[in-house]
């Protein structure tokens, strides 16, 4: 389980958060909205210990995958060597890992990527490349922030898809930040919206139908509608 | 051919003859002002350098000279260039020393370069004075390059390493130097030109043996201005040259470091 109790993070005098708990049960998807600015990606980076903040964090001492809004990919590095780059230190021999890069690649689709430099990738290669080299990583906590936000909607579709089995496959404990209401409801078990001033949860639903066969299209409206709701009052 | 293949040849052609475009010029300049000159002592001719430069040429001496200054250049460079990559890493690995530096820094690329070689003469021998110097004016020349080539580091990419976890070790070898390498490559390439004109000065000064430096000051004493302008010429070729051999061992080490990579 990943817990977050009592965070304090401040940017000055500007408090983000000040006694902020979050619980996230092993295997679950947290869907995070919320508006601009409002400490979204400062959770995440809090929670994968990017930036010093007070409170406890549990779930996460092993490290994390985290999938940036960017592909934010090493340009002298091969799309392997990314991979590799970010994740050697955690597999025990080289083979190991050389074999799981192949095998995440070929389901990707990019197989044959491997030694292809991020200055020769089309957007959509090198978010693949970057999911590539979170999924590689053996941690069991993954935080994405927006990470397919900048990409066409056929590559966004797919790859959403391709995350959420994925997950199925073998499932993480999953805070990911988003934009897109839809793209919560494909992918997570519970939405939050986050607001306020220090940052608090504003509005909270769980989706009870698993995931992949949503299809009671009248509740997601209902639900759509509240988390809109929450979205415009919570500032 | 084709007529790719043509415009192709063409555009190449075209574009060698700015270089020559641009050689003719200085030669016709030089032609010109010699004959209104018409005194060889101020502006010899064309003809009269280029058969001092022949008899330079079939002396063994100027050879000495070349590689002593060569070699004096290139060492006071790699020194500078070692130096430099050391003080970097500890002021990138350390932001207290980044600080502490920055005032010798400052101090060192202040300091008028005949200040140093008055100094040097005082302190060390003729032999060494161009080392010294060359050093001294490069150190923080190159150390800068290479602070500058670090802070161009995408501090996204840091803040993934950060995440990740990555190693201090994979992040130097994987991160840092190959992002910084063509930077710093291209900085420290440009101190070259400067190397060889620093060094030569204090060569004259210093009347070093073997030196290109002492060869013009000798040429000056004895009124050679053929000479002289022969040596400059030589010191050209020898910065062209050098400059080729530090751009092929960098084409080298990249090599190498891909080879290394698997790439």
């Amino acid at each position: 389980m990943l817990s977050v109790k009592g965070l304090k993070l401040s940017y000055g005098d500007k408090k983000i958060f000040d006694g902020f708990d979050l619980e996230v049960g092993d295997g679950e998807v947290v869907c995070i909205l919320g508006r601009s600015g409002c400490g979204k990606t400062s959770l995440l980076n809090c929670i994968a210990g990017a930036v010093a903040c007070g409170g406890e964090i549990k779930g996460a001492e092993q490290g994390v995958a985290y999938l940036f809004q960017e592909p934010r990919l090493i340009p002298a590095l091969t799309a392997a060597d990314n991979v590799r780059f970010a994740v050697m230190h955690l597999y025990e021999d080289d083979k190991t890992l050389d074999a799981e890069i192949d095998k995440v690649f070929s389901s990707l689709g990019i197989d044959g990527l491997q030694t292809r430099l991020p200055s020769k990738m089309s957007g959509g290669q090198a978010a693949r490349v970057a999911l590539a080299r979170a999924l590689c990583h053996p941690s069991d906590v993954l935080l994405t922030d927006e990470p397919f936000g900048a990409l066409d909607i056929a590559v966004k579709l797919s790859l959403t898809e391709y995350l959420a089995n994925a997950l199925k496959a073998r499932p993480r404990t999953v805070v990911m930040v988003s934009h897109g209401i839809d793209e919560c409801f494909d992918l997570a078990d519970r939405i939050l919206v986050l607001g306020g001033d220090p940052c608090r949860v504003s509005y909270e639903t769980e989706i009870s139908e698993p995931r992949g066969e949503r299809t009671d299209i009248a509740h997601r409206s209902e639900k759509t509608e509240c988390i809109k709701r929450a979205l415009t009052f919570c500032g | 051919m084709t007529t790719a293949g043509k415009k192709k040849v063409l555009k190449r052609l075209s574009s060698a003859l700015y270089p020559l475009g641009a050689a003719a010029f200085i030669i016709a300049l030089w032609a010109i002002t010699a004959a209104a000159v018409g005194e060889e002592l101020l502006v010899p001719s064309i003809g009269a350098t280029l058969r001092g430069l022949g008899d330079m040429l079939g002396e063994k001496a100027t050879y000495a000279a070349v590689g002593g200054t060569i070699w004096r250049a290139l060492a006071g460079w790699a020194i500078a260039l070692v130096a430099a990559a050391v003080f970097a890493a500890l002021a990138i690995a350390c932001k207290p020393a980044k600080k502490l530096f920055a005032p010798f820094m400052s101090v060192m690329r202040s300091v008028p370069t005949m200040s140093v070689i008055m100094l040097a003469l005082l302190w060390v021998t003729s032999g060494q004075m161009p080392l010294v110097v060359t050093f001294m004016t490069l150190f923080p020349v190159q150390y800068s390059a290479m602070i500058a080539a670090s802070e161009a580091v995408d501090p996204k990419l840091i803040e993934m390493a950060k995440i990740y976890r990555v190693p201090a070790r994979t992040r130097v070898f994987r991160m840092y130097l190959p992002c910084m390498t063509p930077q710093i490559v291209e900085g420290v390439r440009s101190t070259l030109s400067l190397t060889l004109k620093v060094t030569i000065a204090a060569e004259v000064l210093a009347q070093t043996r073997d030196s290109i430096g002492a060869g013009m000051m000798q040429s000056q004493s004895f009124l050679q201005t053929d000479r002289i302008l022969g040596w400059t010429v030589i010191a050209i070729v020898a910065g062209a040259l050098a400059e080729a051999f530090v751009t092929c061992a960098a084409w080298a080490a990249r090599r190498i470091y891909a080879v290394r990579q698997g790439a």
